[in-house]
Order: structure tokens, then sequence, then C-alpha cells
């Protein structure tokens, strides 16, 4: 058998309890694993989680097949073999050893749904459908009728229990009744007023039989000496599923699920019509869900697209409640997913009950801790019983028996991943156990573990740590360097317990590395020569920018240097008084002499790192211009309807023209081959046809790529 | 119309190659060396017992007229044909070349005017007659198989429904295109003994576009209990000779008449063309008396009737039927008694039957029978009520029996669509689950003359509420046959589980209550189903509360929430399914009934 709990995603383990100092100074950090909930995150193998975050060996046990599609009641013999009520044609199973056989069928049963066994060692059954207390003869496999209860009382009698007396109590429905069997003489005990009676116990010792119902989920106690019957419990629920004796703990156990209601048929249940009627009215004792995560049971809901469910399935919920004979009733625990199917104790007081779903039966001990003590494949466990002091358990879907044995030889614990965000260097795991516990880690750079994670090393110096009180140990984890991290516990002996596990790392600093750099005028402005005098001066500023890639996110400053184009040395840009964090600023060029240069851009992480673990990087731009000197306009002259000139400029290429006659709107103009490419240009104008006779004045404007603009003007004469 | 025939000897060819003939009957005349102008004759029975002989020539042979089956086509100048023509009921007869056989007569066309017909080659006949034999019931002897579950639950719902139980259809045979004309089969003429014109009918539509033609004839029918037999009728058949099918025989008889083909020791073929081609089916076949040839000008048919029976039908395939002179096939018995008449005046009559054992023609046979004795004793176009008690003996079960009560006012054949021991007939032989076999169906009618019906028109509640625990009364207001109310306090019983619920309340006539019982799974599943249907003389009230389920054909009223979930495993099929428990009150009606009505009411929780 595995014990295992869910594996969740890998990645949830960072949002455990690391903790850091600073945002963005890689600092040691710690991952703790402590609570029910981040142990579930972690994958439990032959052990069990409890709810106080502590990881024990679970029990072996082992697994006899069973020719049925469910198990709906259980006996055991005084041989040592198991009787399984099954719904294959109504037959009942014995379960001898490894072996399963048929034992009889009972004809017109779809399911043999109640076992009991008397002080003597007779059996009897009881079917759905069937009104009929069968008389088991297990020697020669056959089945007869002791008694017949009123058929208008009882379609199914749907639980059974034997007295000292060997009076048998039978539990039916629909009409919700108790009656009494002894011999041939059957007798109504009492009627519940609820819908049918799904689970009765009696209570030897005391002379009482405790029943529970379907449908209001009501709880009675009858005293077989006085004769009388009295309510001990209302639940909010609509079935109680088991009630278990509990000596050690006083009154007995009950289980009270709540499940979704049936769909409704062409008429509404009483129920259903007294709860829309009186919607305010008492419910009954509620349970108390625990919070999703909390403790084994308390599962979160399944995402949908792992859900595939069964077709007309009900889901439902449970809770466990300690009940004693004058009413007083406390809540033990409760499933948030399902609903609890059968419960038993131990002579300690420690309670099993098995659940509807995720076949796992709970084991709550005396002081409420909770742990998931089996957890089998099958869909559902639906018995509990003894054999002797090892606990027995059926499933459903499929139909197996399950014999408990000893603690687990081979159980672990293996945790969820720890993901460091980047390559970390790990240093010492303290955890708390007791008994042989064995922790191993692994590292990788993968998210998930596979090829190419170390293998799984002990910790270096694993000796005990602090109060021996606590059990502390503590080893220096021998991993190497890596991003992601796993440890597991080897649990070696009956004692042996793992509690709260710590791990430190620090992450592997990285450099900030300069990517790109891009240099712009501060304030680019298209087309210059065409504005007006009120336009703005152009900028001698450049804005300079660069991406990084700061892996773990520490802080940077930058230093910023120039190097002209042909010289050797760079020169340092002071960029301010304080180290520059941001990865972008404004040069003011004024004081460069125009010309071709280089941009170099440093990143250190040295104010957050010691020094002997700051890292520098940097990148050198492309050549870019420095130009603020502006173009030049030679030889403007004017030759009848042409006008043209020179316009050069020493570091960038004219970029455009415009002119204006006799101070009229700036029109852009050309050069003389039609495209501005080139630091020299010859500018052409094409003067206007019909210029009045007079003197007029033609300016001219022309812009580099820098954006400085040159000008120039001239008068001339049309006749 | 005109039917030709001319006799031709024996031709044979499969796939172009001559077979050598391999069996101990006559000499087959091979296909293959068939020719245009050939000329040879025919036999066939024209009157009495004695096939007689006619002339014919070969027209030409009719590649794969049929799936996989050459014909020859034929045309006779023979005087003895020279009024008829071709008639129906002399398919079959075998046509000579050179003493050999060559073919089974066995198409004409419609309003043809000469005598041209087509001919069935004879190794089609003997290839098919040759077939793997399953026996009686076939592989698995179940009827026509439907989807299992809903199937059954749909045709035991059907039962509730008056005149509405479903049955296998026959199968149609439409007519085989030929040229710009169309052929079809020589028609089998069905001769039909002792019905009245209503029963006549009903024959007629059952038997619509099978190729059956339903026809007058004489009314032995091999014989019930040997009685009726003519002394001098042929203990044997011979080539040439009639030979009727049997479905129906005693006091009412229905016969297939056709031609005996080909002889070979114990095996006969006839027909040169399907019955109703449904392959292995099992009826008694008899020698038959040929009274004379009708010369209808639309298709002339013989008059006959079938006298001794010598063998049963086994094979019903393309080419032609086969019949087997040791085997005999049992029919079913239907007794018919009818009572009529005013108290201490009654009257009685009665049918004996035997009916064909077949899931295709039982049912129908049966529902003409019963409609054919009301019609003769009780032909009055008047206002009746019926009480119809039926049963159907079923081998190794107990009887299903049935009692229906059922008002008409335009005469007693009305009211018969509604004998549930003749609509069990068609579900039972068509069960999806295992082979019914009916041993013995009787029909018993008491019919008065009188207007002793309510249709329910209005249901009235005592008030708001029923009382949980007693009996409660419904006022049901009934519509008579002259638009008079009538009304009646029915009981209903009211556990005192539902106190407090609401239900739904339905008052229906107890043979229209809805069957309170699991989907069926199997056979005894079926049966116990049909054994719930309720009586036709009660009132049943029904209370409809939640939601049960059933399990492998058994139904669970009461289940609480967790078994729900338990019977619906996630790792094997789903074995559950959806049933509605019922709460139902059942109290004798003095009064035909019919229709229903319903209500939702609240159970008081006082």
């Amino acid at each position: 058998m595995k014990l295992r709990t869910t594996l969740v995603a890998a990645t949830a383990a960072v949002g455990l309890s690391s903790f850091a100092l600073t945002a963005h100074a890689v600092v040691t950090a710690a991952w703790t694993v402590e609570s029910y909930s981040q142990f579930d995150q972690g994958d439990a193998t032959s052990a069990f989680i409890n709810s106080l975050g502590e990881v024990r060996p679970g029990w072996e046990s082992s697994r006899v097949a069973v020719e049925s599609d469910a198990i709906w009641a259980s006996v055991r013999l005084s041989d040592g073999s198991f009787l399984l009520g099954s719904d294959s044609k109504g037959s009942i199973l014995r379960v001898t050893g490894k072996d399963s056989k048929k034992l009889l069928s009972i004809d017109g049963a779809i399911a043999v749904v109640a076992l009991t066994q008397a002080s003597d060692g007779t059996v009897y059954a009881a079917t759905m459908p069937g009104n009929k207390l069968y008389k088991i003869d297990v020697a020669a496999g056959k089945a007869s009728v002791v008694a017949t209860l009123p058929a208008k009382d009882v379609e199914t009698i749907w639980s059974l229990g034997v007295a000292g007396n060997g009076t048998v109590y039978a539990g039916v429905g629909p009409s919700g009744k108790v009656f009494s069997i002894a011999g041939a003489t059957v007798k109504e005990v009492f009627a519940t007023g609820d819908k049918r009676v799904t689970a009765l116990t009696v209570d030897a010792k005391a002379n009482a039989v405790w029943f529970g119902t379907s449908e209001r989920a009501l709880v009675f106690r009858h005293d077989i000496k006085s004769g009388t019957t009295r309510a001990v419990a209302d639940f909010a629920g609509n079935e109680i599923s088991a009630i278990a004796l509990a000596p050690a703990r006083g009154g007995v156990i009950v289980a009270a699920n709540d499940l979704q209601d049936s769909p409704s048929g062409p008429g509404k249940n009483p129920s259903s019509v007294e709860a829309g009627e009186k919607p305010n009215a008492p419910k009954g004792q509620a349970a108390k869900a625990p919070e999703a995560g909390s403790k084994p049971g308390a599962d979160k809901d399944a995402p949908s697209v792992t859900d595939i469910g069964r077709r007309g399935a009900k889901k439902g919920k449970g809770a466990l409640f300690n009940v004693t004979e004058d009413g007083r009733m406390k809540q033990v625990h409760a499933l948030t997913q399902t609903y609890f199917t059968a419960v038993t104790l131990d002579a300690d007081g420690t309670i099993f009950a098995a659940a509807a779903d995720k076949g796992r039966v709970y084991q709550i001990d005396s002081e409420q801790t909770v742990a998931t003590a089996f957890d089998v494949d099958e869909r559902a466990v639906s018995q509990l019983l003894w054999d002797g002091k090892t606990l027995v358990f059926a499933t459903d879907d499929a139909a197996a028996l399950y014999r408990a044995g000893g603690r687990a030889s081979k159980a672990s614990y293996v945790s969820d991943v720890l993901d460091a965000k980047s390559s970390s260097n790990y240093g010492r795991l303290t955890y708390q156990a007791a008994g042989s516990v064995v922790v191993e880690t692994r590292t990788g750079n993968t998210a998930k573990p596979g090829p190419g994670w170390s293998e799984w090393q002990t910790l270096s110096g694993d000796a005990a740590a602090g109060p021996a009180a606590l059990g502390g140990r503590s080893g220096k984890i021998t991993s190497p360097a890596g991003r992601y991290l796993q440890f597991r516990a080897a649990l070696r002996d009956e004692k042996a317990t793992l509690r709260r596990v710590s791990l430190y790392y620090v992450a592997q600093n990285n450099a900030t590395t300069i990517e790109d750099i891009t240099i712009e005028p501060a304030s680019k402005e298209t087309l210059p020569t065409l504005k007006d005098l009120a336009g703005k001066a152009r900028s001698p500023l450049l804005r300079v920018k660069w991406k990084i890639d700061n892996q773990d996110s520490d802080d940077t400053t930058y230093t910023l240097d120039v190097r002209r184009d042909g010289e050797s040395n760079w020169r340092s840009l002071a960029t301010g008084k304080t180290p520059l964090t941001s990865n972008s600023w404004e040069w003011n060029t004024e004081t460069f002499p125009d010309g071709w240069y280089r941009l170099r851009v440093s990143s250190s992480d040295a104010g957050v790192n010691s020094p002997d673990r700051a890292m520098t990087a940097s990148f050198t731009s492309a050549l870019f211009a420095i130009d603020n000197q502006r173009p030049s306009i030679d030889g403007l002259r004017i030759d009848g309807t042409k006008a043209s000139a020179k316009a050069s400029d020493a570091i960038s290429i004219i970029t455009e023209m415009a002119y204006s006659i006799d101070d009229a709107p700036w029109q852009l103009g050309a050069s003389a081959d039609g495209i501005f490419d080139d630091s020299n240009e010859t500018l052409r104008i094409d003067m206007p046809a019909n210029l009045a006779k007079g003197t007029h004045t033609l300016a001219v404007r022309v812009a580099d790529a820098a954006g400085n603009i040159g000008a120039t003007s001239t008068t001339f004469v049309t006749k | 119309m005109r039917l030709i025939t001319q006799l031709c000897a024996a031709i044979f060819v499969v796939s172009g190659v001559t077979l050598g003939v391999a069996h101990a009957g006559p000499p087959v005349y091979p296909l293959d060396q068939v020719k245009a102008g050939q000329t040879g004759f025919g036999y066939t029975t024209m009157k009495g017992y004695v096939p007689e002989k006619f002339a014919f020539e070969v027209v030409g042979v009719v590649k794969n007229f049929l799936p996989k089956q050459d014909i020859i086509l034929v045309k006779s100048d023979d005087p003895k044909l020279a009024v008829t023509g071709f008639w129906q009921g002399m398919s079959g007869s075998p046509l000579y070349i050179d003493d050999k056989v060559m073919c089974a007569f066995s198409y004409g066309f419609r309003f043809n005017k000469i005598a041209l017909g087509g001919c069935t080659p004879l190794q089609y006949m003997i290839d098919d007659a040759k077939r793997p034999r399953r026996g009686p019931g076939g592989a698995k002897g179940a009827g026509q198989l439907v989807a299992a579950t809903d199937g059954a639950t749909t045709t035991v719902a059907a039962m509730t429904t008056r005149g509405a139980a479903p049955q296998s259809a026959l199968p149609k045979r439409t007519a085989v295109a030929f040229g710009s004309d169309s052929a079809m089969p020589a028609g089998v003429p069905l001769a039909v003994a002792g019905f009245s014109d209503q029963g006549f009918n009903q024959l007629q539509t059952m038997f619509s576009d099978t190729g059956i033609l339903p026809t007058r004839g004489g009314g032995a029918a091999g014989g019930m209990q040997g009685n009726g037999v003519d002394p001098s009728a042929p203990s044997k058949f011979v080539m040439g000779g009639s030979i009727a099918v049997v479905l129906m025989r005693g006091d009412m008889s229905a016969a297939a008449t056709g031609t005996v083909s080909y002889i070979d020791g114990n095996s006969i073929l006839a027909f040169g063309h399907p019955f109703f081609q449904t392959g292995e089916i099992y009826a008694p076949v008899a020698t038959s008396q040929v009274h004379t040839v009708i010369a209808s000008a639309q298709s002339a048919f013989v008059m006959a009737t079938p006298q001794r029976e010598i063998g049963a039908l086994w094979s019903d395939r393309q080419s032609s039927i086969a019949a087997d002179l040791k085997v005999r096939s049992p029919m079913i018995p239907l007794d018919i008694d009818i009572e009529y008449g005013p108290k201490g005046a009654k009257q009685h009559g009665e049918f004996h039957v035997e009916i064909v054992d077949n899931k295709f023609l039982t049912p129908g046979l049966a529902g003409s029978a019963v409609t054919n004795a009301i019609a003769y004793y009780l032909p009055d176009r008047d206002d009746v009520v019926a009480r119809i008690k039926s049963s159907v003996r079923i081998k190794g079960g107990e009887p299903l029996a049935f009692v229906d009560y059922v008002y008409a006012n335009d005469g007693a054949a009305s009211v018969m669509g509604a004998t549930r021991g003749i609509r069990v007939l068609g579900p039972l032989f068509n069960n999806s689950y295992a082979p019914v076999q009916v041993e013995a169906v009787k029909v018993s009618v008491d019919l008065t003359f009188d207007t002793n019906y309510g249709e329910i028109k209005e249901l009235r509640l005592p008030g708001n509420q029923l009382v949980p625990g007693q009996r409660n009364y419904v006022t049901v207001v009934m519509e008579t046959w002259n638009g008079e109310d009538i009304i009646e306090q029915v009981p209903v019983d009211v556990p005192a589980g539902l106190a407090g619920a609401f239900v739904s309340l339905e008052v229906t006539p107890g043979d229209a209550a809805k069957l309170d019982a699991a989907p069926p799974v199997d056979l005894p599943t079926l049966l116990a189903a049909f054994r719930k249907l309720l009586p036709g003389d009660v009132w049943a009230v029904s209370l409809y509360t939640e939601d049960g389920l059933a399990y492998e054909g058994k139904a669970l009223r009461d289940i609480p929430a967790s078994v729900q979930d338990k019977l619906r495993p996630g790792t094997k099929s789903q074995k559950v399914q959806a049933y509605r428990p019922v709460v139902r009150t059942v109290s004798p009606s003095v009064r035909a009934l019919s229709g229903n009505a319903s209500t939702m009411v609240r159970v008081s929780n006082d």
C-alpha cells in the first residue's frame, strides 16, 4: 500500500516562510516547512502528516481484491475470516487470508447492506431491498429467514445490532422505525419520525441501543431495560452514517453527514418543504468546517480540470461528533469535500474514520490531532473493523479488504520544491525529529526535479542542536548551488517523527548586465527650418538610455564614461553627487567639441554586496556624434527664376532646407540632386514667376542631422 | 392484364460456369445454354391437384436482374393461358427444356398484354436451399433486437396506452424495376377463409406492400386436428403441383398459395421468388387444391384451398422458398370466447384457430382473428362496453393475464384494439433478451350494448390538503356518452410518511396507470413488468413523490443520499437507472373509464 499526500504545484513553496531582509539585497533567506498545510505540499510515502505538522510513519497493509462494486457491511468471524456484504447479486463474500470467495447469494437482493454478529457467533444479515432478517449459516453457506418485518414499514433494513441477550435490533426505512427481533417475535421499538434508520449500534454494557437517521440526521438512544427512547442529538445535515461506542471518551462518536439534495422528482419531500417554509427554524447542530488546507480532510475544491466526476454522484460534507447520553456534543473532526462512511475507535479512544472519497482513513487521537492514517487507491473506504488490535477496512470502487500491519518500514517524505529565484548557495538545514530520521537534499536548475538534478545527499555534520527536549538537529547542506531545492526524510523506525524543517540559502550574486545603449537628442523637433522665430532654441542635451538584465534584482549603480573617436582615454561623466541608479541620464554636451564619440555604461552591485561578492559589468555604445555647430550657407545667388547656394556642416549631413521670400511663410526647398544625404549640399530654389517689380529679400535656412540651423539671406531686384 | 408463360428446359450457370448436377433431384438445364428462341414446356396446376403442361419460348436472359441473380424472360402462346395469362399462384411453376428443369416461373408484369414473364433459374433456388439452417428460433431465438433497456422500457410503457403496442413490421416487397415498366413477383395469393369483410380488410392492410394478396378461398387450411381435409388430397407434393404455406387454420384460415418448382427427396423448392424474404422462417406447408383460376382483367389469380399438412417451410430467400417434409412447425392456439347480450340472457360464441408461430405474423394474425370473431357475432354499430379478459401462456412461466374494460360508440370491433393479450404479443416476440415460446392465447369478451362509460375530465380534492396516514377520497368528474357529467368518489390511501410533502396525484383507469416497476433488464423482469400492469376495470390513484432508482431490474423507492452515491461507481459502468416510485391505490370501477386527470397537492403536516 502506498501512503501519500497530494503533490501540489511545484512552485507553490515560494510563498512559504522564506524571509529576506531588504527587497533588493542578496542576503541570507530561509525556507521553513512546519505546518500541516506546508508539509502537505510535499509527498509522503508510507507516512502520514498530522494536523500538528508532524510526519510519522504510517502502517503497512495488505490488500485482498473482492469481486464486487462496493462493500456494504462486514463482520469478523471467530476464525479470523471476514464476511462482507456486497452488491454482487446480493451476495455475502468470505475473505479468509488472501482468498475471497462468495459464501452465498440472497435472491431478490441488490446488496447485503447490514451484517451483525451475536455474542454466540450467530451472524445476521439484511438486504436492500428486503424486509427479512436472515440468519447466516456460514458452514453451510446458506441464509435462512429468521423474521419478516412489516412490509408497510420496511423496504430495506438498513442497520442491525445485537444485544447481549441475543435480541436483534433493526433500523429500517422508509418508516424510520427500529424493530427488535427476539426469536421469531418482531416488535416495533421506536418510530423516529424520520425516513430511515441508517446507523445502529448496541452498547451491551449499558444495555442501550444508539441509532441515527437519514433525512434529518437525528440520533437516539434507546434504553433496553426501561424501554424508553430519547433523542440525544439533531444535526444540521441529512444523514447519520455511523455510530461507534467511545468508552474511553464517553458516549459515542457519530458520523453526521450533509449530502446534497436529491434531484427533485414530481413531488417535494417533507424536509425540503419544511426547509422552504421555515428557513429560520432551528436546524440542529451544524458542523464547523475547518479552513481548507489546514488539516487532513480539510481539502480545497479540486480544480475542475482534475475532477472528472461520477455521473449522478452526490457530493457532501461530514463531521464527527462525540455525543454523550445527556446530549452534549463536541465536534472532533470535519471533512470539507466528502463525507464519512464509517467510524471505529481503538481501546485508547483514538478514532478511525473512513471517508467516501480519496480512499482515506483519518485518525483522530485523544488530543484531537488529526492524521491521514491510510490513503489507498480505491475511491471510498466503507467499512472499518478490528482484527484483534489490527485495523481492517474495506473499500468501494473498487472493492477490496485491507488489513493494517506494523509501522511502515520504508516511510519517507519528500518536500515540495523550493524556488530560490536564482542559483543559490545553501547553508544549514535544521529540523526537529524523534526516532531515526535521515534528511537529504538535492538541487537543480529545472523547476521539475528530474534529469540534471544532483543526487540526494545527506547533511554534513548532521547532529543534535539546541535543547534536547526539542529534538533539534542541524547539518550543512552539501548539495551544489542551484535555483531549486528539495529535501526528503527517511523515517526509519516506529518512533520516527519529523517536525519543523528550516533551511538557509543565499542566492548567488549576478552582475547587472547592460544590453543596449541609446543616445538621442533630449528634445527632438521635426522640420526645424519651418519654425517661426518664437520656436524653441535647439538644445545640446542628449538623452542616454540603457537596457539592463538584473537577474537577482539587487540594487545597482551606474557610471558613464565617454571617449572621442581616435582618442585613447575614457573621460568620466559626472552624473551627480549621488550614485546613478536609474538606467537613463541627460547629458549636456555643450562642453564637448563636435566630433564622433563612444559612451560606456558600467554597472556595479557593490552597494548591496560585500566586496568579495560584488559584481560589475559594462557596455560600450556605437559611435555617435556630438554636433553643436550650425551648418553654413555660402554663395547664395539668384539667376532669373532660379536661386542656388552651398550648404555644409562639419559633422552631420544636411537634412532639410527652407526658404522665404519677403518674409512670407517658410517653404521647404530641395537639394540640387533631390536628396539630402551629404554634409555638403547644393541648394536649389525655384523663384516665383509673378514677383512684383522691385526689391525683394530671399532668406534661406538649413538644418543638420543634429538639429543645428544655419541661415542666410540676400536681396535682389526684379525688373 | 394478361400474363403469358412458356415452358423451357432447365439451364443453369453461376458466374458463367456450367455446374454439374450434384443433387439427387431431376436434372437441371444449365443457364449458360439458354438462348432466345428456345422452346419448352412447363407444369402448373390449373384445377384440382394434377399439374398440366403448357408451352413456352425463351425471350432472353436478363443478367443480374436481382443481386447476383439472372432471370430468364419467357413468353407463352399456349391456348391454356390464352384467357388468363400468367396468374398469381402459379409462381414456382417449373419450366423444362430438353426434359431438364430450367427455371421456376416467378415474375410478371402489370397490365401486360401478352403472357410474358420472368423465370428464376433453378440452380439459384438449389443453392439458396443449401444455406446453413439454424433451426426454429434462429441463432439467438429472440426477435428483432432493439436498444436493450430503453427499448424494453418503451415497450412496457406503450402497454399503458390503449392500442399502441409496438410490434415488428412485416418486411415489405416493392416492385422490381425492369425497363420502363415494373415487374412484381408473381403475387402470392393468400387463400383466406372464414373471414368477414372487416377481418378480411384487416388482413389486406396487414399484408399491403408485401406481395401477399388475400383472396377468398377454401377453409380446411391443412386441417386443424385433421378435420375438413379432402380425402382425395394428395399426401405428397409433385413438381407443378399447388403448395400452400399455412399461416392460420381452424375456424378461420389463411394460406399462401404457389407452385412446387423442384423436389429433391424431402426438400421442396417453390415460388421462384421470396415469400417475405425473411431468411429462415417456419410455417406449415400443405398440398393445395386449386378450384379454378380467376381470369381477372387486373390480375388473374388462383382460388385454392390448402389441404394436407405434410412439411414445414424453413427458408424464404430471394430465389425461392424451401420446405422440409421431415419438419413440422407448431402453431399457436388462439381461443376466442364471446358473451354478449343483456344480463340473464347472455349468448355465447367462440372461435378457435391456430396461428403460425412467427414474430412478424403472429401478432397481426391474432388481432385479425379477434376482430373477425367480434365482427361475426357483433356487427352492430352501437354503443358497447366490453370487459375483455385475455391471457398468454408462455412456456416455462406463469401466464400473462389482462383485463381490459373499454367502451366504444361504434360497435364492438372498435374496442378489440385494447385487448392487451393480443397487443403484448409483439413486444413478447420481439423482446431483446431471450426467446419466448408462446403456447396459447385466450381472449374472452363479455360485451353489452350500453353506455356505462365515463371519460375522466376533472379531479377535485376534498380540501387543500390530503390527510396522511388514512384513506382520503378525491372527486372525479367524468363525462358520459351524451355529454352529461357524472361524479364518483375515488379512494386514495395517503401514507403517514408523506406528511408535509407535496405530491403529484394522478387518477387513471388501471390499464393506463404508469408502470410501477424498475425498467426491465432481462426476460424475467420484462414479464414481471407485464404482470404488474393493472386491470382496466379499476381506478388507479397514483401519488408521485421523490425519485427512487432502479438497479438491475429492481426498484428502490426509498434511498438515503449516501446510497445514491455509493451505487454510482467511477471504476465500472453504472447500473443505476431512473425510477419514479408510486404510492398507488387501486379500487374497483363500476364503469368503463378513459382519460386521466392530475394535480399537485400538499399532504397535511398537522
